[in-house]
């Protein structure tokens, strides 16, 4: 987890906020079987 | 690792509606607050966007799912007072149990309709399910 805190704070801002608006948007598929998952519990 | 992190960062928070969770999960991996708030503004973009995607799609039953059945057993020696059964105005029946019961069974059985592709029929999925005891 150190890695991934060194390559956050690392990153550009712009390209933090692209990387993350890309990941988001794929978010879809994940989140409906999380929701699904979730209301089951 | 960057995307699965992150990924689960933002779905955790669209998932519970706030910020508070992914905030959390940033603080404790010790990012800085200054790219927290960058995770915070694209949480903000996208969440609504994301909620109502999932809001309109129908989580598979209706394709999926020929029928529920469901089968309320309670075994009689577990109750020392007799069942109820009440009729509503809906004419449905609804069973009453004594508050002494202990173990409750409900099953509910899950009939999955044929594969449109293959003509493949799922077995039955049965979930037992018990009161948990106190």
């Amino acid at each position: 987890m150190q890695r991934y805190s060194d390559l956050v704070n690392n990153l550009d801002d712009n390209d933090l906020a692209f990387l993350l608006n890309h990941i988001a948007s794929s978010l879809e598929h994940k989140l409906d079987t999380l929701v699904s998952i979730k209301k089951l519990q | 690792m960057f995307q699965d992190v992150s990924s689960h960062v933002l779905s955790e928070s669209t998932t519970s509606r706030s910020f508070d969770v992914g905030q959390e999960l940033l603080r404790k991996l010790k990012i800085s607050k200054k790219k927290i708030q960058i995770f915070q503004v694209v949480f903000q973009e996208n969440a609504n966007s994301l909620w109502n995607q999932i809001k309109s799609t129908a989580h598979a039953t209706n394709n999926v799912i020929e029928r529920i059945g469901t089968r309320l057993t309670l075994p009689l020696h577990e109750s020392h007072n007799p069942l109820i059964q009440e009729f509503g105005y809906t004419s449905k029946t609804k069973y009453s149990y004594s508050d002494d019961v202990k173990n409750p069974r409900l099953q509910l059985t899950f009939k999955f309709k044929p594969e449109t592709s293959s003509g493949n029929q799922k077995d039955d999925l049965l979930v037992d399910m018990e009161k948990a005891m106190a």
